[in-house]
């Protein structure tokens, strides 16, 4: 996709949140498969390379559940110190593969289309605006796109945050996006009843 | 050293292959099989297997998995390295390929190859698995390729090549529990030059990123 020549792809998936009954958020079935393996797999068709897939709790079964797709792994031992550790782990290995940007996906965000990625990718490419995020019902969403010039800002990030940290001193370009399920986020098993009902047909925006 | 590999099969073309092992379903072909990315392979468990394994082996004893990432471990020197000597005892494991890379240096520039059996069939590298456990009690498990010296057809590119275990030694690499490393010596012959096969291929292979069936096409110079 043109859009995204020289922009690869993280799947944050270290968490060790077990809101779900006791069952690792990442590692839900939704949709026919698991939430990491659809977030690895929007990320490969939005033509996001490399795609790494962060991990560390469980890390054995959640790179297991991305297994048969082309994406690198990435082992966070620090995952319980917070999201930044995964963070910088990414933005190091971006910054050594000499990419243009970066699309940073939640594991917990299903539906996400590819199309939105690209858009994103589009966008940073027109623009070449540092941050670019998507602006679903008139808020801030996820996946982030950062820029290389970001990459060392990231590797200096502490604490339980990610890129949102940045946003006060770079503020982000939004781009707008129509369909609000792309923002759906399995948070709580509410959340988890409500987006991944057993049996249920997602058909895409 | 072998750091790209391919095996452009399928779940069904892997049981068609390989009868006596067991595959997991949902395999797809793949031509740029990377460092860093899940292989599979068939460890000395008994079970006859196979598996996914992150390819870059953590010992068991390193604190930080992060540093220690060995894509290769040299055959003749495995059973005296720290990394390695554990695993070449106690944890062999077979990584199926259709062909590998290797690339010739010619001054500043690198020129790859690709080397396959002249039957076109897929084959076994040796590999050693270790497990490396998470802070949190959960394992991971990775591995590495054993490499020897270059057999005539690979020396012209390249001084070492993955060793290839012919089937005959299946069994012996994945009986389970301890072998001495000195009755596994022969092992580490090159295959034999005669039955392989190489030609040149394009630079897009130097791009992990690309994975695709023109990567194993020939090119001429």
């Amino acid at each position: 996709m043109s859009g995204c020549a020289g922009i690869g792809g993280v799947v944050l998936a270290a968490g060790g949140a077990r809101r779900m009954g006791g069952r690792l958020k990442q590692l839900l079935p939704c949709k026919g498969e698991v939430l990491v393996h659809r977030a690895a797999r929007t990320a490969l068709e939005a033509g996001l390379r490399p795609v790494w897939v962060v991990v560390g709790a469980q890390a054995q079964a959640v790179w297991q559940a991305v297994a048969d797709l082309p994406v690198e792994i990435l082992l966070n031992p620090a995952w319980e110190a917070g999201q930044s550790a995964s963070v910088r782990l990414a933005a190091a290995a971006l910054r050594r593969a000499r990419l243009a940007g970066g699309v940073f996906f939640p594991a917990d965000q299903p539906f996400v289309p590819p199309a939105l990625v690209t858009a994103l990718c589009e966008a940073y490419c027109r623009t070449r605006a540092p941050i670019v995020t998507p602006e679903i019902a008139r808020e801030r969403s996820t996946p982030v796109l950062v820029a290389a010039s970001i990459f060392p800002l990231l590797e200096e990030l502490h604490g339980d945050t990610g890129a949102r940290a940045l946003f006060d001193r770079i503020p982000p370009l939004p781009l707008h996006w129509d369909a609000p399920q792309a923002r759906a986020e399995i948070d709580t098993p509410a959340d988890y009843r409500r987006w991944c009902p057993e049996g249920a047909t997602w058909q895409g925006d | 050293m072998c750091g790209r590999f391919t095996l452009t099969l399928t779940t069904e073309d892997l049981q068609a292959a390989f009868h006596q092992f067991v595959f997991p379903g949902g395999v797809q072909p793949r031509y740029n099989i990377a460092p860093g990315q899940p292989v599979l392979a068939v460890p000395n468990d008994g079970r006859f297997t196979a598996a996914h394994f992150l390819w870059g082996l953590v010992p068991s004893w390193a604190k930080d998995p992060r540093r220690y990432r060995f894509i290769n471990a040299r055959a003749e020197t495995a059973a005296q390295k720290p990394a390695f000597r554990a695993a070449l005892r106690r944890r062999r494991c077979l990584v199926l390929a259709d062909g590998f890379y290797e690339w010739q240096r010619l001054g500043d520039s690198r020129r790859p190859f690709y080397f396959t059996l002249k039957n076109r069939q897929p084959f076994a590298l040796a590999g050693l698995w270790e497990i490396w456990m998470g802070p949190d009690g959960s394992e991971i498990t990775t591995c590495a390729l054993l490499t020897t010296r270059a057999n005539a057809l690979v020396a012209p590119v390249h001084a070492r090549m993955p060793v290839i275990l012919p089937p005959e030694t299946w069994e012996a690499w994945l009986q389970p529990g301890e072998v001495d490393p000195a009755t596994m010596e022969p092992l580490w012959r090159p295959y034999p030059a005669e039955a392989m096969q190489r030609w040149r291929v394009s630079p897009a292979v130097n791009n992990p990123r690309v994975d695709a069936p023109h990567l194993i096409e020939a090119v001429t110079a």
